[in-house]
C-alpha cells in the first residue's frame, strides 16, 4: 500500500506541476494551452540531452532546462499567441493544437522516435529505508525536486512585487493598465514560467516512464484533467487534482491496467459538466 | 440559383462522377478516396464549428465508434453493409444527441476538451477491448459492401461510391445551410443570448448540429468499414480529430465549400510535403499556427481579400476614368 | 492664477464606427482645484476619464499634462505622467489584502517613498489601517472606495480622476467619502477631476464644473454659479 502511494504522489506531483502550468496560463490569458503536455516533453528531453553531455550536477540541470523552457514559452507566446485575439477562441485553440505538433515533431527530429529514460545513477544518494520499504533516490529526488518547483513558485508569486503584478494582470487587464503595470509583458512573464516549470516537471518522468515524442498527450490530457478537478483558477487545486489523479491512476491501475484511463477521462468530463470550476475554483468568474 | 451556375454545377458533378473511370493511377485514386472520407466528415464539423460556433476535437473517435460498429456487425454478425450503414447512422445520431445534452451548458474550451476526453476513451476502449476490437492488432476482414449482387471491391469503384456520398452530403448541407436551421446555426454562433431572445431554440439548435455532425462523421465510419475493411485503434487520434478540425478551418468556417478547399488544401499540401519524411508534420505544424496567427479567417477569407483588392482596383480605375 | 494641469483640446472619442461619444470636447484643470465634470448616464463622463487614462483611444485631439500629450501614449504608463484613475466601481482587488491592494497603487513608486505613502494614507482613512491586514473584499462599500482612492494616492500622482466615487454608497457615507475627497484636495494639494451624477454633492466641493450631454459640454463655470443656474437646477436636483 505505502509503495501505491508512493509512486501514486510522484506521479502525481507531475501531473500537478503539468496542472499548475495550465492553471497559470488560463489565469492569466484565459487559453487554454493544449501543447502544455508537450511541454513536458520536451523539458525531459532537453534534461536526457544535457545529462548526455555529462553534466551531472542536478541542480544545474534543472536550471537550464528551466531558462531553456522558458525561453521556448518566450518564443511560442512572442511568435504566435499574442497576435491572436482573445475572442477568436476556435482560432487559439487550433494555434495550441499547431504548436503541440510543432514541438512533437521537432523532439522526432532531434531526437528520433526511440523512448529514451534517464540513466538510474543520476540521482545521488542511496535508498531510504521507510516502514519496510526501500524508496530509491530516483524517487525522493523527484518529489523534493516537485515540491521545491512548488515553493518557490509560491514565493515568487505571494513575496515578489513581479508576482503580485503577476497576479493582478491575471485578474484585471485593465486594472493593471492604470496600475502602471504592462499586462502584455506579465502574461507573457506569466506563460515563461508556466512552459518553464512543466519543462522541469519533465525530468520528474524518470523513475515512472520513459521519455517520448508521443508522452505529451498521456500526461497532457491527465494533467488537464487535474487542473479540471482542482479548479483552473486555483493554484492549489491544480497541484491536490494532480496528486489525486495520480493515487487514482497508480491505485486503480492495478485492477483494470489500461482502462484506468477511461476512468480519469470519464471524471474529468463529469467534473467539467457538473462542477466547471472545479473543487476549488472560484464560483464566480472574476475576469474582465 | 441562376440557370448559368445549375448548368456549371451539372457539369461538375458529372466530372466528379466519371473521374473515378478515368483517373488511372491507383496512387491517386486511394488518395481521393480518403480525401472524400474525411470530407464528409469535415462537412460535418462545419456544420458544428463554422454555423453554430461548437469546438470538437473529438470527431475522429466518433468515426470510430462507427466504423468498429460497422465493422464488427459485417464481420461477426453477418449483417449487409446497407443495413450496417443504417445502423451506424442511427447510433451516430444517439451519440450526437448525448454529447450535444451533456455539454448544452460548457463553453468553447470547456466544450473542445470534453468532446476530446470522449474521444480519447473511445480509442483507450477500443485499444484495451481485445476480446471485440482485436486491440492494437485491429479489426481485419470486414467483407465489402454488395449493391445488388455487385462486390464493390475495385478501387475506381470505391471512389465512385465515395464521391456520390460527398455530392449527396454536399446538397444537404447546402439545403440546411439555406434553411432556417441554417440561420438559426449562424444566429446562435454569434451570440446565443440574443438567438434566444429572437425567439430561436438554442437547445433544438445546438442538439441538430451535434448530432449531423456526428451522424455525418458515422457516415464516414460505414463507408471507411466496408471499402477498406480493415482498421486500427491508432488510427482514430487526436490528431486525426486536429486534421479535421484543420480542413473546417483552413478553408473558412460557415461556408459550404470551405470544408472542401480545407479538404483539398490539406490533403494535397501533405502530400506535397512528403517528400520531406520526418519534416512533413513539422511543416504541416507550422503552417497551422501560420495561418491561426495570420489569416484566422481562413482560406475563405484570402479568397474575399483577393476579391477585395481586384474590386478596389476597378473601383480606382473607374474614377480615374470618369 | 494657478497654471493648468490639464487641458483637453477637441476632443472626440468613438465606439466602433457608429457612437460619437465624446464631441470636440475641450476643457482644462487648474493646479490644486477640484473640477467636477457632471451629466447623466450616457453622456460621456466615464469615457472621458478612460480616455484620458489611455484605456480609450480618441480619434482625434490633444489631452495634455504639465504640457505634456497624452494622447498615444499607452495606458499602463499613463500612471507615470502623475495621472491617477480611480475606476467606476472602484476595482479594488477583493482577494487581496487592503495593504497589497495599496502596494499594487504603489508598483511604480520609488521603493524609498512606500511605506511613507502608507502611513500618510493611514493617516488620512484611519479606518484602512485597522483593517490593513483584512481581505479588502470584507470591507464595506464606503471603505473600498476609500481604499481606491487611497491607492490612487500611493503613486503621489498629480491629478487624481475620480470615476462616479458616490455609486452604489450609502448617502452618509457618500459625504464621508467627499470629505475625505476635499481634504486630500487641501492638505495634499491633489489636483481632483471628479466626474459625478449627483450634482448636490460634486457641486459642494466642487471649484468648478462641466456640464456634459450627449458628448458635448453644455454648460461650464464656478460651482457658485452653476448651483444658481435654473436649466441645471430643473434638469437635475428636480426630486
Amino acid at each position: 500500500m505505502l509503495t501505491v502511494i508512493i509512486i501514486g504522489v510522484t506521479v502525481g506531483l507531475i501531473y500537478g506541476l503539468v496542472a499548475i502550468g495550465y492553471s497559470l496560463i488560463w489565469q492569466s490569458m484565459s487559453l487554454v494551452h493544449f501543447a502544455q503536455g508537450d511541454l513536458l516533453m520536451l523539458g525531459g528531453f532537453l534534461a536526457i540531452t544535457l545529462i548526455g553531455m555529462k553534466i551531472s550536477n542536478l541542480f544545474v540541470v534543472l536550471l537550464l532546462v528551466f531558462v531553456m523552457m522558458a525561453l521556448v514559452g518566450l518564443i511560442i507566446q512572442r511568435g504566435a499567441y499574442c497576435y491572436i485575439p482573445q475572442h477568436r477562441g476556435t482560432t487559439r485553440i487550433i494555434a495550441t493544437l499547431g504548436v503541440g505538433m510543432i514541438l512533437r515533431n521537432m523532439a522526432v527530429l532531434i531526437w528520433g522516435t526511440r523512448a529514451r529514460g534517464l540513466p538510474d545513477n543520476f540521482f545521488p544518494g542511496g535508498s531510504l529505508k521507510f516502514s519496510g520499504v526501500a524508496i530509491r533516490p530516483v524517487y525522493y529526488w523527484s518529489f523534493f525536486i516537485g515540491i521545491m518547483l512548488v515553493v518557490a513558485l509560491v514565493i515568487f508569486l505571494y513575496r515578489t512585487k513581479f508576482g503580485m503584478a503577476m497576479r493582478l494582470t491575471a485578474y484585471n487587464y485593465s486594472l493593471a493598465e492604470l496600475m502602471g503595470i504592462n499586462p502584455g509583458i506579465y502574461q507573457t512573464l506569466a506563460f515563461m514560467l508556466a512552459t518553464g516549470i512543466t519543462g522541469v516537471a519533465g525530468i520528474l518522468v524518470s523513475p515512472i516512464s520513459f521519455v517520448s515524442y508521443r508522452m505529451g498527450l498521456a500526461f497532457g490530457v491527465k494533467g488537464f484533467a487535474a487542473a479540471i478537478i482542482g479548479g483552473l483558477d486555483s493554484l492549489p487545486g491544480a497541484l491536490i487534482g494532480g496528486i489525486t489523479i495520480g493515487l487514482i491512476e497508480v491505485f486503480f491501475g492495478r485492477y483494470i491496467s489500461g482502462y484506468v484511463d477511461v476512468l480519469i477521462f470519464g471524471i474529468m468530463i463529469i467534473v467539467l459538466i457538473f462542477k466547471p470550476r472545479g473543487f476549488f475554483g472560484k464560483v464566480h468568474a472574476e475576469k474582465i | 440559383m441562376s440557370n448559368i451556375k445549375k448548368y456549371y454545377g451539372i457539369i461538375i458533378i458529372i466530372a466528379l462522377l466519371a473521374m473515378p473511370f478515368v483517373i488511372n493511377s491507383y496512387y491517386w485514386i486511394r488518395l481521393l478516396t480518403t480525401m472524400g472520407i474525411y470530407l464528409i466528415i469535415a462537412m460535418g464539423l462545419n456544420m458544428l464549428l463554422g454555423y453554430t460556433g461548437l469546438v470538437s476535437i473529438g470527431q475522429a473517435g466518433i468515426f470510430g465508434i462507427a466504423a468498429y460498429t460497422a465493422g464488427l456487425l459485417m464481420k461477426n454478425a453477418g449483417i449487409s453493409f446497407w443495413v450496417s450503414f443504417i445502423i451506424v447512422l442511427i447510433l451516430g445520431a444517439f451519440i450526437g444527441m448525448f454529447i450535444g445534452i451533456i455539454t448544452l451548458k460548457l463553453k468553447q474550451a470547456y466544450l473542445a476538451i470534453v468532446t476530446l476526453g470522449l474521444a480519447l476513451m473511445t480509442q483507450t476502449i477500443l485499444l484495451n477491448w481485445r476480446e471485440v476490437t482485436g486491440g492494437f492488432e485491429g479489426l481485419l476482414r470486414v467483407p465489402k459492401p454488395t449493391i445488388f449482387g455487385f462486390v464493390i471491391k475495385a478501387p475506381s469503384h470505391v471512389l465512385f461510391m465515395v464521391t456520390v456520398f460527398c455530392i449527396i452530403t454536399f446538397f444537404i448541407i447546402q439545403n440546411i445551410s439555406k434553411s432556417k436551421w441554417g440561420r438559426s446555426m449562424r444566429a446562435v454562433r454569434d451570440d446565443d443570448i440574443a438567438a434566444s431572445m429572437m425567439g430561436i431554440n438554442v437547445v433544438k439548435t445546438k442538439l441538430l448540429a451535434f448530432t449531423l455532425s456526428a451522424v455525418l462523421a458515422s457516415v464516414s465510419g460505414g463507408l471507411y468499414a466496408g471499402l477498406y475493411g480493415a482498421m486500427f485503434p491508432d488510427y482514430f487520434s487526436m490528431d486525426l480529430s486536429v486534421l479535421f478540425l484543420c480542413m473546417v478551418v483552413l478553408g473558412g468556417m460557415g461556408t459550404v465549400i470551405g470544408p472542401i478547399i480545407g479538404a483539398l488544401l490539406i490533403t494535397f499540401g501533405l502530400e506535397a510535403l512528403r517528400g520531406l519524411g520526418e519534416g512533413q508534420m513539422l511543416v504541416y505544424g507550422i503552417f497551422i499556427v501560420a495561418v491561426c496567427v495570420l489569416k484566422p479567417g481562413g482560406f475563405v477569407e484570402v479568397v474575399g481579400d483577393i476579391r477585395n483588392l481586384f474590386a478596389s482596383k476597378k473601383r480606382r480605375e473607374a474614377e480615374e476614368n470618369a | 492664477m494657478s497654471e493648468n494641469v490639464l487641458v483637453i483640446n477637441d476632443l472626440n472619442v468613438m465606439y466602433g464606427k457608429m457612437i460619437h461619444a465624446i464631441k470636440d470636447l475641450s476643457m482644462d484643470v487648474r493646479q490644486g482645484e477640484i473640477v467636477a465634470v457632471l451629466g447623466a448616464n450616457g453622456a460621456g463622463k466615464s469615457t472621458l476619464l478612460k480616455t484620458i487614462s489611455g484605456l480609450l483611444k480618441p480619434k482625434t485631439g490633444s489631452i495634455k499634462i504639465n504640457n505634456q500629450e497624452l494622447v498615444g501614449i499607452p495606458a499602463h504608463k499613463v500612471l507615470s505622467y502623475g495621472v491617477a484613475h480611480v475606476p467606476e466601481g472602484r476595482m479594488i482587488v477583493p482577494h487581496f489584502s487592503v495593504k497589497e491592494n495599496l502596494l499594487v497603487g504603489a508598483y511604480i513608486a520609488d521603493k524609498k517613498s512606500v511605506n511613507g505613502n502608507i502611513e500618510r494614507v493611514m493617516e488620512i482613512f484611519p479606518k484602512l489601517k485597522e483593517r490593513l491586514n483584512q481581505t479588502a473584499g470584507t470591507l464595506s462599500g464606503g471603505e473600498q472606495q476609500m481604499l481606491a482612492i487611497g491607492r490612487a494616492l500611493m503613486s503621489e500622482p498629480k491629478i487624481l480622476l475620480l470615476d462616479e466615487p458616490s455609486l452604489g454608497l450609502a448617502p452618509i457615507l457618500v459625504d464621508k467619502v467627499m470629505e475625505m475627497v476635499q481634504l486630500i484636495n487641501k492638505t495634499q494639494g491633489v489636483t481632483v477631476m471628479l466626474v459625478e451624477q449627483n450634482v448636490y454633492i460634486a457641486l459642494d466641493i466642487a471649484d468648478r464644473a462641466y456640464v456634459l450631454e450627449n458628448g458635448y459640454i453644455t454648460m461650464s463655470g464656478s460651482s457658485a454659479e452653476l448651483k444658481k443656474d435654473e436649466t441645471l437646477k430643473k434638469q437635475y436636483l428636480a426630486g
